[in-house]
């Protein structure tokens, strides 16, 4: 048995408990997501198909006769809602250890630590054979930069962390050769920045420093907290630092 | 030798004339002939020929016969798995059965009549056409094997280097843990948490008994790589030094400021909390550079102050100047001193949107809240009440230190 109800923000799926259904589920919903601006959906397919597994296998333990409820729903922007329900008699998810195991060999009990390390939030029902993940799809941030007769403005998508900070820095250090008349940093869309990506910006800053120490990069659109970080770490030494406008 | 020396070859014909010229013919070239004088005798003259291991390399057969015709001799065969070579003898009026043969795959023909000349080329050119073909699958076959090999030696390489790699993280992941740490004998009660992002962390903290009290150090390095935990222990060891030397805390900052300016080609921000407790004069002092203040909870209660907000980060400026803030304290009194990463736990609003952040007021409502339990189950009901926070998914290192004045 497999079938789809599918809607505008919503898709859903019941279907007999057979591994194969299970690859027919994931590629629907792929292709449902791909209808929003919702980037990492490889992290999507992984919690999507782990939990699948989990209900197949530990849920409704391989039973054909037993079947699996799945849908997915797009809350808000990238934000979407996976939930899986089976016929199993659940399990114990409050003695449930979500921390990914220290030993990276022990592959027992990885599954449910893995999708709640990719999702925003897990929540279980109170018999434990439904499982709900929250996941925000919006992807890597990406830098802009834009070339104006101003100089040139670097508006990052997103967070700033350690994870983006290597291309942040290789974007930077491209930009160090240029002839821009000034730099100036949007961060509109930044709503956290940690300490790695703060050393990238102190680097630019002072490299830019050294070879054309008439130019001062700014910093525009800072939420308060980053203005408060920035003062704290006496960056806005070295930034013109113009906070963002109250709303 | 020609391609044809040895071959082993079927003819299928029921005018027998034209079996023996074929036969004639080809046994001439060398090969080993044999005659069936219908499609069904054919079939099991094959399939006997396949069992007693002398199979049979090519089939030449007519089309119009009795018992089985050569269409379906080719179809007899192919079901029993024995799809071998064809050579099909066409005459007029085979037009339709010719194109069913190409659709069955079947692209060998001879036209009748035909001279002794033009058969032999026929299957010469057949039985060499079938020769290339196994050179070719052989030599794919061996090109295959070779980077077959060729990629297990270098997985083998990889897998080894990887090994090696794990081997020095497993040092320098122990390294690390022994870094932090409170020496279990200190003047202070001390209750250390702390939880790196990935295995290797920039959180550093220490704590040192001097004649007349002792020195605290909390400290964080930008990143989560051996970098940061290779300034770690820079840190470290400047840090006991000065448990040796005893400069105040600023000259000790200002030390090693400029200790990470010179190391420092990455510009790795870095910033720290310095705590000096005198127990005979029972006042403290705290440096700050860059760090979130520490929280003081007096034993009498009252408010608890936020203590060390001045200062820039370590490692960053040449001239960077770092200035002390003394204060008292009685028996009983409790510090706690934090990186960000506790406060930058956070978690998904769903229903908002919003993203959630512990925050300092979160941080020091927690420690509030379990001011009344031994330091210990204080500080392990703070470090649980963070982890659930965040759900268990730090956004960054995260470290906390927990620091009780003992009554005399």
């Amino acid at each position: 048995m497999y079938t789809i109800h599918e809607d505008t923000d919503r898709i859903a799926f019941e279907f007999s408990s057979e591994p194969g259904h299970i690859d027919r589920v994931i590629l629907r919903a792929e292709s449902f997501l791909d209808r929003f601006e919702a980037a990492g959906s490889r992290d999507f397919a992984l919690v999507l198909r782990e939990l699948l597994n989990n209900a197949l296998e530990h849920g409704n333990r391989g039973r054909r006769d037993k079947s699996i409820f799945a849908a997915i729903r797009r809350m808000r922007g990238t934000l979407f809602m996976i939930r899986v329900h089976d016929q199993g008699d659940g399990f114990d998810h409050q003695a449930m250890d979500l921390a990914i195991p220290d030993d990276p060999f022990q592959t027992r009990s990885r599954g449910l630590p893995l999708v709640n390390a990719y999702a925003e939030k897990l929540e279980f029902n109170e018999a434990g054979n439904e499982v709900t993940a929250y996941m925000d799809l919006r992807g890597e941030t990406a830098f802009r930069v834009s070339p104006g007769d101003e100089g040139c403005t670097i508006t990052p998508s997103g967070s700033l962390s350690a994870s983006n900070a290597e291309t942040f820095r290789k974007t930077l250090s491209g930009l160090l050769a240029s002839e821009n008349a000034a730099f100036t940093f949007d961060f509109s869309l930044v709503p956290d920045i940690d300490s790695v990506s703060l050393s990238v910006m102190i680097g630019f800053a002072k490299s830019l420093a050294r070879s054309r120490p008439d130019v001062v990069p700014s910093i525009v659109n800072a939420s308060r907290d980053i203005v408060d970080l920035l003062h704290m770490t006496a960056m806005d030494r070295i930034f013109t630092v113009r906070p963002r406008e109250a709303a | 030798m020609s391609v044809l020396t040895d071959k082993h070859i079927l003819i299928a014909d029921d005018e027998p004339g034209l079996r023996r010229s074929l036969h004639l013919i080809l046994s001439q070239e060398g090969c080993r002939v044999s005659q069936a004088d219908d499609g069904l005798r054919a079939l099991d003259a094959i399939l006997e020929f396949h069992d007693t291991g002398t199979p049979v390399d090519l089939l030449v057969t007519d089309i119009q016969m009795p018992g089985l015709n050569g269409l379906e001799l080719i179809d007899e065969l192919n079901k029993a798995g024995l799809g071998i070579p064809t050579l099909v003898i066409t005459g007029y009026g085979d037009k339709q059965t010719v194109v069913e043969l190409l659709r069955k795959g079947c692209k060998e023909f001879i036209d009748k009549p035909f001279g002794p000349e033009e058969l032999v080329a026929r299957v010469t050119d057949v039985l060499e056409k079938l020769d290339a073909a196994r050179r070719d699958t052989e030599e794919t076959q061996a090109l295959l094997e070779a980077e077959k090999s060729r990629l297990t030696m270098e997985i083998e390489t990889y897998r080894k280097r990887f090994d090696e790699i794990s081997e020095q993280i497993d040092a320098a992941t122990a390294a690390y843990d022994s870094l932090l740490g409170v020496p279990p004998d200190c003047l202070v009660e001390a209750v250390l948490k702390s939880r790196p992002l990935s295995r290797l962390g920039g959180d550093y903290a220490g704590v040192c008994d001097s004649p007349e009290g002792c020195d605290v150090l909390v400290a964080d390095v930008a990143g989560h790589d051996a970098g940061a935990s290779y300034h770690t222990i820079l840190i470290k060891a400047f840090f006991e030094e000065n448990c040796r030397t005893k400069a105040p805390g600023p000259d000790f900052f200002r030390l090693l400021n400029a200790q990470l300016m010179e190391s420092g080609e990455a510009d790795r921000m870095v910033t720290g909390l310095f705590l000096h407790l005198d127990f005979g004069t029972m006042t403290g002092e705290v440096v700050s550079a860059a760090h979130p203040p520490l929280l003081h909870l007096g034993r009498e209660g009252g408010e608890p102050a936020l203590l060390g907000s001045e200062g820039g980060p370590l490692g960053v400026f040449e001239d960077a100047e770092f200035r002390s803030e003394t204060f008292a304290f009685t028996p009983g009194d409790r510090f706690f001193l934090h990186t960000d990463g506790v406060t930058d736990a956070s978690f998904l609003d769903i229903d908002s949107g919003v993203r959630v952040k512990l925050g300092g007021e979160g941080l020091y409502d927690l420690i509030g809240a379990y001011r009344e339990l031994p330091l210990a189950q204080q500080t392990e009901r703070i470090w649980a009440d963070v982890l659930k926070f965040c759900a268990k998914k730090p956004q960054d290192d995260m470290l906390l230190l927990a620091l009780e004045i003992p009554s005399p």
